[in-house]
Order: C-alpha cells, then sequence, then structure tokens
C-alpha cells in the first residue's frame, strides 16, 4: 500500500516536473486594459490585440491575453483570474491606480513581472511594477504651447480643456509654461468633458464672445471634431488653425493631407500598452534589463512624420 | 408619491381657484426664463443678440425634444432614464447604415434612414414600455437596465471608438437638416416647435392626453374608469422614443460621427427640463410647452457663464447649480402667491 501510494507520488512528481520543464519555455503575457470607454481607451485595446497577435505569431512559445475591466473592483478580478491562469508577466494599465494597487502589489508577490502603463499610483517604486511607461502629459500641453509660439507669436487664443483631473491640469501646466512672457494671449479656458458635443458648444460661445480668435488649442482630437464644425458653421475666417492631441486617426489624416486647420497634432501615443507588451517580451524571452521608467515623447506630428502615426483600421 | 398626484387632482376639480392657479403655474418656467434673460443681458452685451439667441435655443434642440416625449412619460406616472444612451445607439446604427452605402438614390436613401431612425427608436420605446408594464419593473430600474444596454452596445458597435460618416456626399446632403435655415430660422428651431405643437395638442386637446394625465394622477381610478393603463403608459414610451428618433436625425447631420460618449446625462438634462417646466415628477400634470422653456433655460445658464467673465473654468458647475435652484425659486413663489 505504502509503495503504491509513493509511486504515484513519484509519477505525479515526475509529470509535474515534466511540465514544467516545457513551460520553462512557454511564456503568458497577461494584458489588463480598461474598457473602451472613450476614443482614446478604443485605440489603447486596437493596438494592444495588434500587438499580441503579433508578438504570438513571431514566438510560437509564447501566449499574450488580453482582457477588459470597466472599473477598478472588476479589473482586480480580472487580476485574480490572470494569476489563476498562471501568467510570468502582467502588463496593466489601471483604471484608478491607487485603488488598484494593492491587487497589484499581490500579482507581483507571486514573482510575475508587472509592468505599468500611464497612470501611476502615489507609491510607484520597485516593489508594485518592474518598469513604468506613460505618456509626456506635461509635454504634450508644452509642444501646442510652443507650436502656437513660434508660428503666431501674437495670437489671441481660446483653451479648451478636458476633465478637472491631474491629467488635464498637468496639459495646462505645459501649455501656461511653454508661452509665459510671450505675446500669446489666452482669450478665455473652458472645460469641454472630452467630449465632441461639449467642444462644439464651447466654441461656439466663444464664437459669440470674440470677434477675432488666433488659434485654438483644445487639447484633445475628439473636441477638436466639434471645434472644426463650430467654426465651419459660424463661417468665421479668424481663426488660423486647431491644435488638438491625442493623435486620433481623423486628426493624423488631416495633417497628412496638408490640412490648413489642422497644421500639427501632438501625440499621447495609444499604442504605449503595446510599447509595454513588447518591452515584457523582449525581458521574459531574451532577458535583458528593462526596470526604469520610460516615458514616451509627446511627438508633433507634422506633414513630414504623420505616415508613421497613421492606423486606419484603428477605431480611434 | 400617491398623496401629491391626488391633491393635484384634487386641486384640478375645485372650480373658481383652478384657472387661476393652472394659469400662473403654466407661466411660471417662463418668468424664470424672463429672470434669466435680464441676468444674461446684464452679464454679456453679446448675450442679447439675435445670433446668440438663436444659437442657444438651437443647441437646446435635442434636450427640448426628447423632454417633450419624456413630458409624457412623467405625466403618466413613469420615468425613462435610458434616453440620452438610446440618442447614441440610435445615431451609432443610422450612420453604420449610412456607411453601407446600400440604395443608390441619395435622397431615397435618406429617406429610408429617417424611416429606419423612428423604426428604431420607437423600437427601443416599445422594449422600455413593455419591461415596465408586462413586466412589471419600476420605470427607474426598467430604464436603467435599458440605459446600460444601449450605452454598452454602443460602445461596442464604435469599439469604444468614434463611428463616423464616411462619404463626404452624404455629409454634405444631411448637413442643411441641422445647420440649414428656413427664413432666417435654424432648422432645429423649428422642428422644437412642430414636435412640441403636435406633443401639446396630443397632451392637452385628445382623449388620450388626457388618459395619460388620468394614469399618472391615480392608477388604480384610471384603470376602474376603464382606461387601459398598460397601453397608454406603453404608448408614452413609444412617443418617447420617437421624439429620441427625431432627436438623432438632428444630431447626425451635425458632427455626423457618435462616440461612447454621445449623449451622457442627456436624460438628466431632459428631466431636468420637464421639471423646471412646472410637470409635476410625480405625475398627473404636463406641460409641453414648460419643458420646452426649461431645456432652452438650461442652455442659456450654460451660454452666460461662458460669455460673462465672472466666473472661473472652476466654479461654472457651482454657479450653474444656483442659477437653477434660484430660477426654480423665483417659479414656486410665484406659484405659491397665487
Amino acid at each position: 500500500m505504502r509503495t503504491r501510494v509513493a509511486g504515484i507520488a513519484v509519477a505525479a512528481l515526475t509529470t509535474l516536473g515534466a511540465t514544467q520543464a516545457a513551460g520553462a519555455k512557454d511564456y503568458t503575457i497577461g494584458v489588463s486594459v480598461p474598457t473602451a470607454d472613450h476614443g482614446w481607451a478604443g485605440g489603447i485595446i486596437f493596438q494592444a490585440e495588434r500587438v499580441a497577435k503579433l508578438l504570438m505569431a513571431e514566438h510560437p512559445g509564447l501566449k499574450v491575453i488580453v482582457k477588459t475591466s470597466s472599473d477598478p473592483v472588476s479589473q482586480a478580478n480580472a487580476l485574480e483570474d490572470l494569476t489563476t491562469e498562471g501568467v510570468e508577466a502582467l502588463v496593466i494599465l489601471p483604471i484608478d491606480p491607487n485603488p488598484l494597487v494593492n491587487a497589484i502589489r499581490e500579482v507581483k508577490s507571486h514573482g510575475t513581472f508587472v509592468a505599468l502603463v500611464d497612470r501611476s499610483p502615489s507609491v510607484n517604486d520597485s516593489s508594485v511594477r518592474d518598469f513604468y511607461i506613460a505618456g509626456n502629459n506635461y509635454g504634450l500641453g508644452a509642444a501646442a504651447g510652443d507650436y502656437i509660439k513660434a508660428h503666431t507669436p501674437d495670437a489671441r487664443i481660446v483653451v479648451i480643456r478636458g476633465l478637472p483631473i491631474p491629467i488635464d491640469q498637468e496639459r495646462q501646466n505645459g501649455f501656461d509654461n511653454a508661452i509665459k512672457g510671450s505675446n500669446v494671449k489666452i482669450l478665455a479656458k473652458q472645460y469641454g468633458n472630452w467630449s465632441r458635443d461639449d467642444a462644439f458648444k464651447v466654441m461656439q460661445d466663444f464664437l459669440t464672445k470674440y470677434s477675432q480668435i488666433d488659434a485654438v488649442w483644445c487639447q484633445d482630437d475628439d473636441m477638436g471634431v466639434g471645434v472644426l464644425q463650430a467654426i465651419k458653421q459660424a463661417k468665421r475666417t479668424d481663426i488660423k488653425y486647431v491644435i488638438g492631441g491625442a493623435g486620433s486617426k481623423e486628426f493624423i489624416k488631416k495633417v497628412m493631407d496638408g490640412d490648413k486647420m489642422v497644421p500639427v497634432d501632438v501625440l499621447y501615443p495609444d499604442t504605449m500598452v503595446a510599447t509595454a507588451m513588447e518591452i515584457t517580451a523582449a525581458h521574459l524571452l531574451d532577458k535583458v534589463t528593462v526596470a526604469g521608467t520610460y516615458t514616451l515623447d509627446a511627438t508633433l506630428v507634422t506633414p513630414a512624420n504623420a505616415k508613421e502615426y497613421y492606423f486606419p483600421d484603428s477605431p480611434y | 408619491m400617491m398623496a401629491g398626484s391626488v391633491s393635484e387632482a384634487a386641486d384640478a376639480t375645485r372650480p373658481g381657484r383652478r384657472w387661476s392657479r393652472i394659469d400662473l403655474r403654466a407661466v411660471a418656467p417662463f418668468v424664470a426664463l424672463l429672470f434669466l434673460l435680464v441676468l444674461g443681458a446684464l452679464s454679456s452685451d453679446r448675450f442679447l443678440t439675435v445670433g446668440n439667441l438663436l444659437n442657444v435655443a438651437t443647441q437646446s434642440a435635442f434636450i427640448a425634444i426628447i423632454a417633450v416625449g419624456a413630458t409624457f412619460v412623467i405625466t403618466a406616472g413613469g420615468l425613462d432614464l435610458s434616453v440620452g444612451s438610446m440618442v447614441a445607439f440610435v445615431a451609432s446604427l443610422l450612420i453604420l447604415f449610412l456607411n453601407t452605402g446600400a440604395l443608390g438614390s441619395p435622397a431615397l436613401f435618406l429617406a429610408v434612414t429617417v424611416l429606419l431612425s423612428f423604426a428604431v427608436g420607437g423600437f427601443c420605446g416599445l422594449g422600455n414600455g413593455l419591461i415596465v408594464t408586462k413586466g412589471g419593473i419600476e420605470p427607474f430600474i426598467a430604464t436603467l437596465g435599458t440605459m446600460g444596454i444601449f450605452r454598452g452596445l454602443t460602445t461596442w458597435l464604435s469599439q469604444g471608438g468614434a463611428i463616423s460618416l464616411h462619404s463626404m456626399d452624404l455629409q454634405n446632403l444631411c448637413r442643411p437638416v441641422y445647420f440649414g435655415t428656413v427664413i432666417g430660422i435654424p432648422v432645429p428651431i423649428i422642428m422644437i416647435f412642430i414636435v412640441a405643437g403636435i406633443g401639446a395638442f396630443l397632451l392637452n386637446r385628445t382623449g388620450f392626453g388626457r388618459h395619460v394625465a388620468a394614469v399618472g394622477s391615480n392608477e388604480d381610478v384610471a384603470r376602474y374608469s376603464g382606461i387601459k393603463v398598460s397601453r397608454v403608459r406603453i404608448v408614452t414610451y413609444i412617443l418617447q422614443g420617437l421624439c429620441v428618433a427625431i432627436a438623432v436625425i438632428l444630431y447626425v447631420p451635425r458632427l455626423g460621427s457618435t462616440t461612447a460618449t454621445t449623449g451622457i446625462m442627456w436624460e438628466l438634462q431632459a428631466i431636468t427640463a420637464v421639471i423646471i417646466g412646472g410637470t409635476a415628477l410625480t405625475g398627473g400634470v404636463g406641460r409641453i410647452w414648460g419643458s420646452v422653456c426649461g431645456a432652452f433655460l438650461l442652455e442659456a445658464v450654460g451660454n452666460i457663464m461662458i460669455l460673462s467673465n465672472y466666473a472661473s473654468e472652476y466654479l461654472i458647475g457651482a454657479i450653474q447649480g444656483t442659477i437653477i435652484i434660484a430660477a426654480m425659486l423665483v417659479q414656486r413663489s410665484l406659484v405659491r402667491k397665487s
């Protein structure tokens, strides 16, 4: 009896050993991102899924699972599911970083490699993640400000902001510092809630209020759509151009086509989760050192480089 | 809820006081609007220009038209929280349909699209009505559920991004529906008057309208009087769906696109407009023109905020809230004095 039990145990151990040995070459990367509740998030998912397919095709031993969640609680559950499925690495764009920080730590405590994207919790060090990658919100504002200062030094402009949250404030600070000391004058600032419709209305009211506006900075391409339509309807010719941001395909296309109203766009790349996936794969498969913090440039998209950032199939 | 509607009903039967009361209540929202217009004129010299007022009225068209439908639903004692998501859903379907380019002749194509809009809107309303009446689920919960469904379907259809009308020809063809004018008056404003005119006639001058008020006033009494309560309720939700369809027909030509955030919070704005307009949230009394006035009032508050210089962008929400409450207080004090 005893020998039989021992025999089974040995057999079981051998099988376990065998699967583990096989697993040493196979890796799974879990990717957790928010559901697409606005255009940019839709782009994030599109790019994550696109690169997941590419990675799996390039590396036969590699499996990539992309999961979307609609709120912090369900995202925490998704992390647990991924841990249960057994992932060697996690790439996460947290919906709200602070409530999720413990759930992320929990994943990391299992020895899982963690890549944190875009949103930083108050504690953002090696106890939470192995590397952190984000866009440059301050730079997004600064790039727009620099362009306006350089091309229309005496411009009287209006600004349409997003929502009153830290990201928006950072962008605004970047913009304000860029035009500081110049002759560019902000006539008014107003929130457009990153919504096409709200930006349309705010722009209509700005057009009523000011008979001379030289340029518009609206921080986000979605809002830019509303702004352009409002200008078109009012048949106003005083506005020389509109600068959005984030890099939607609609606006990148306009830049590419040389649209005078949209001479440039500023990137807040929706490929950043995909970038994190590539870095993670490089670490798992090729054992390169990747720990640290990465900031993606708020690249100025001009007709010269627009092609690189144009994804006609993306929903954003 | 019951007590309020019963006393409303009792007031209505008290002769002599009846007329003075009803008149003042109906007039009150317009007095509140007058108060707001004065405030607007004081805060910016650009407020009381024809161009600006037409602009505000045009901006209010979506909420005003939806509020006409909401007046029916609320008067019958119901509630529809799904209208904002329904706008996004119906609009997305229309754009996807237009993008198929299924029909050769553009005019015929647009006509079919309009019919499709009414069909989908009416069907969504019918769904709400059936869940509430046949399913016996509280309107708040039922329409909260469909609100999630319509929003989710929109997000799914758009894959979280935007759904845009591809064909520039079609875009230019339907642009006048929102941006066009007839003898100087923007089309959306004309639509407000047509929809509200039909709505007011239905609610105030027909047997159906009286049934709607009776159902909202006291369901049991209405049932004993031989009114088909469920059918009346369902029809109010269908009317709401048709109003949403009309709003969508105006909405799609404007930006030619929808996103997952299209129509967010419109349900609250529509309900607020209805209540500011003097319709009782408890049902039984409905005022179509009041609702239209309420929608204009809400839009004007936002417009005044941006045109005036004394509110920083951080304080706007607080000041808007204060003005709405102040306008309501003006209105209520007027009603109490009578």
